[in-house]
């Protein structure tokens, strides 16, 4: 099992930071387009409904953490036992390695396609990675600090929606409520996707010093996201038709081209350079989880030292897999279908594992009791 | 040890920085203008201006000079500009983009597909219709700048402050791809030594199919959006025969359409609102205070007269450039695309109130 030291142990506070720099990464750049598809100018009731909806899943996520007082990982070993635990986390170790591999492969798509189509993706992601390696290898603490950049990237992105905005038509709103609830609750499966990366909890959990009381950062932190992802999905409707966002890959990105600065006229280059200040938390909080499961899937102490630069090598090689549109697409549908899985399924199910391991548990406890008593 | 080890491998990371190949301002050729005209089915004239810098006793003059090629896609075009030019060709600046209008009539969806795609071109660009070929309108030299990018830039930037409606590739592109609404593009012509403006095209899809004369731009733009400058003269010789003409300045014009979701029989109100301060008259002597109301009832009448005749013209050849399927849309629930071009759209009636305010008459009486 892997023991954190005093060191590593982070103020609940965090989770605030923790949840929405997890949930904004490479999505917001076009999740517009996909949500549009079924709920056309209904799609912002869509992106609130499947905020509310991850409301309901992080308040489930803490049932369990009530029912089980432990993390995921430490949950699977204590009720499967030692193999099937192990099996379990293995999955877990795949699903987080390959969330890191799927953020940092479609952030370098979106360089490729906007800034460098010569980049050199093995040297890009090696630099990258570096940085990860780095600022992981100083423990979760440094990963909470870098955190902050999301925010500090996202929030500029609510006040640059002023540009589009100023030639935006709020008519194209009209009419409300439109669709049906399967259109406008497709819409919203397709969000919750972007809303992904709360999950996480189940990893770090453990880290929080007094993790029960983060249950109210966690929700101010989903509200933030919520807001982010509510403003960018309302200009992007106002501002473009219908048919028009139908057409465009990267809405956010595309709406970074009208911002006009009387010295900079073209800001998407700039943007995009920035928002890799809020891909960097993504990929170190996925791969302190993919390390977590593996250290503990190996539980040798010696081996701690070799585990991360192990996964940033195979992170690097992951990555460097997929060349195209088509095969990176591939992969974010599949990521997003295991994703939704994952939260929509498993957790509910955790759930229920929590009850029937306290209910045991504390029956054994009873006989244990009353044998020792007799 | 490892702290150091650490610290070198970050600090290698900056020797990455300089393996993308760079465009430093100097050593590009920076295309500004671009016209398109049509030659056959298969192959366009494609005339470029490209900026010259020339340093004469130390001060920097900024020239045009234009370049004619025959390509078949924009891509081609660039290749074979490529084989031209000292220095590499890019669009990262392009500000104005011509299309003859006999390229136009044809059809120009993979112009506007390649233009939207790549994610080199800005969106501070303007299409325009050219009545002569664009090789005309970019090799002219004309007296009044040397400059013919700035020219056209600045010619679309002042007059879409005043009687031009907006026509930017956003708008031009978010009524291509949207429903109930037929994009527009600006006219240019050449009239000896100065470009013109001479009407406003219509599209169906991607093929130029109307004109809208230059003398139509203000009623256009007070139908198509809400706007306070602007002027015009409106003849009214034929409701009066004191009063030849009216011209007033905008200062404040208001438009709201409520669509009376009658399918059967649909009705479409137009509530114009103008605040507006008297310019001229072809009658001095009756530029009077006690006149204000009759001048406001005559402007009123006229303006009535121009619109339903262009809102008719529209209709008769079912087109919509104000939009108004796509207003109906965001107000009629059961809306159809189909059903509102082929049944219902050329049988509307179209009332318009006109509510026109004369504020102030200048400063003598």
């Amino acid at each position: 099992m892997h023991h954190f030291t005093e060191r590593d142990y982070l103020s609940h506070g965090y989770t605030m930071l923790l949840i929405p720099s997890m949930q904004i990464g490479v999505g917001i750049l076009g999740f517009q387009r996909i949500i549009a598809k079924s709920a056309e100018q209904d799609a912002w009731i869509s992106v609130l409904f499947a905020g509310i909806l991850t409301y309901i899943l992080i308040l489930l996520m803490y049932w369990f953490f009530y029912y089980s007082n432990q993390d995921l990982i430490q949950f699977h070993e204590s009720f499967f036992g030692k193999w099937l635990g192990k099996v379990c986390n293995f999955a877990l170790l795949c699903y987080a390695t390959m969330s890191a591999v799927t953020i940092l492969r479609t952030y370098t798509e979106v360089l490729q396609t906007w800034v460098f189509p010569q980049l050199n993706i093995w040297m890009f992601t090696l630099i990258f990675l570096v940085v990860v390696w780095y600022i992981n290898s100083n423990g979760f603490q440094s990963i909470a600090g870098i955190s902050l950049f999301t925010a500090i990237a996202a929030v500029p992105m609510i006040f640059l929606k002023y540009y589009p905005l100023q030639e935006a038509d709020l008519a194209n709103l009209m009419p409300v409520w439109n669709h049906s609830p399967t259109e406008i609750l497709t819409g919203a499966k397709d969000t919750s996707i972007t809303f992904l990366g709360y999950e996480n909890l189940l990893f770090y959990y453990g880290i929080l010093k007094r993790p029960k009381q983060s249950l109210r950062y966690s929700l101010i932190g989903n509200t933030f996201t919520l807001v982010v992802y509510l403003v960018s999905i309302i200009s992007a409707l106002t501002y473009f038709s219908l048919g028009q966002l139908s057409h465009t890959v990267w809405a956010t990105i595309t709406q970074w081209k009208i911002v006009a600065l009387p010295f900079l006229d073209r800001f998407e280059y700039i943007g995009i350079a920035i928002w890799m200040f809020a891909i960097i938390p993504n990929v170190c909080i996925g791969l302190w989880s993919a390390n977590y499961c593996l250290v503990s899937i190996i539980n040798r102490s010696k081996a701690t030292k070799y585990t991360l630069p192990f996964l940033i090598v195979v992170v690097w090689i992951i990555c460097n897999q997929f060349n195209d549109r088509l095969q990176i697409n591939m992969l974010n549908t599949m990521m997003s279908k295991i994703g939704f899985a994952f939260t929509h399924g498993y957790i509910l199910l955790l759930v229920l594992l929590a009850w029937i391991y306290r209910k045991v548990r504390s029956k054994r406890h009873e006989e244990n009791s009353s044998s020792m008593s007799s | 040890m490892k702290k150091i080890l650490r610290v070198c491998l970050l600090s290698l990371l900056s020797l990455f920085t300089g393996c993308m190949p760079t465009y430093t301002l100097e050593d590009v050729q920076m295309i500004q203008t671009i016209g398109f005209d049509y030659i056959d089915p298969v192959n366009m004239q494609t005339t470029a201006s490209l900026v010259v810098y020339s340093s004469t006793e130390g001060q920097v003059t900024i020239k045009d000079e234009p370049v004619v090629i025959v390509a078949h896609t924009f891509q081609d075009f660039q290749q074979k500009l490529n084989k031209q030019v000292p220095r590499p060709a890019v669009t990262g600046k392009l500000s104005n983009i011509l299309v003859n209008e006999e390229l136009a009539r044809k059809g120009i969806a993979d112009l506007i597909d390649t233009f939207a795609r790549s994610p080199e071109v800005g969106r501070n660009l303007y299409i325009a219709i050219t009545e002569p070929t664009c090789k005309d309108i970019l090799t002219h030299r004309y007296q009044i700048t040397s400059n013919i990018t700035e020219y056209l830039k600045k010619l679309f930037e002042q007059n879409e402050e005043i009687n031009l409606p907006t026509t930017n590739i956003h708008e031009f592109l978010n009524a291509y791809y949207g429903k109930g609404i037929n994009p527009i593009l600006p006219i240019i012509g050449r009239n000896k030594d100065n470009i013109a403006l001479t009407g406003l095209a219509v599209f169906h899809k991607d093929n130029m199919v109307y004109k809208i004369p230059q003398d139509q731009y203000f009623i256009f733009k007070a139908l198509y959006q809400d706007f306070n400058i602007g002027s015009y003269e409106i003849g009214t010789h034929e409701l009066d025969a004191q009063h030849k003409y009216i011209a007033f300045n905008n200062i404040g014009s208001n438009v709201k359409v409520k669509y009376n979701l009658n399918h059967e029989k649909p009705e479409i109100d137009i509530y114009l609102r103008m605040k507006t301060h008297l310019q001229e008259s072809s009658n001095t002597k009756h530029l009077l205070l006690r006149d204000l109301k009759k001048l406001e009832k005559l402007a009123s009448q006229a303006l009535h007269k121009d619109s339903m005749k262009m809102i008719t013209q529209f209709q008769k050849r079912n087109l919509d450039p104000l939009g108004y399927g796509k207003i109906a849309s965001q107000q009629d629930r059961k809306w159809d695309e189909v059903e509102w071009r082929e049944k219902i759209y050329p049988k509307t009636k179209f009332n318009i109130h006109i509510n026109f305010q004369i504020l102030e008459m200048g400063t003598i009486e």
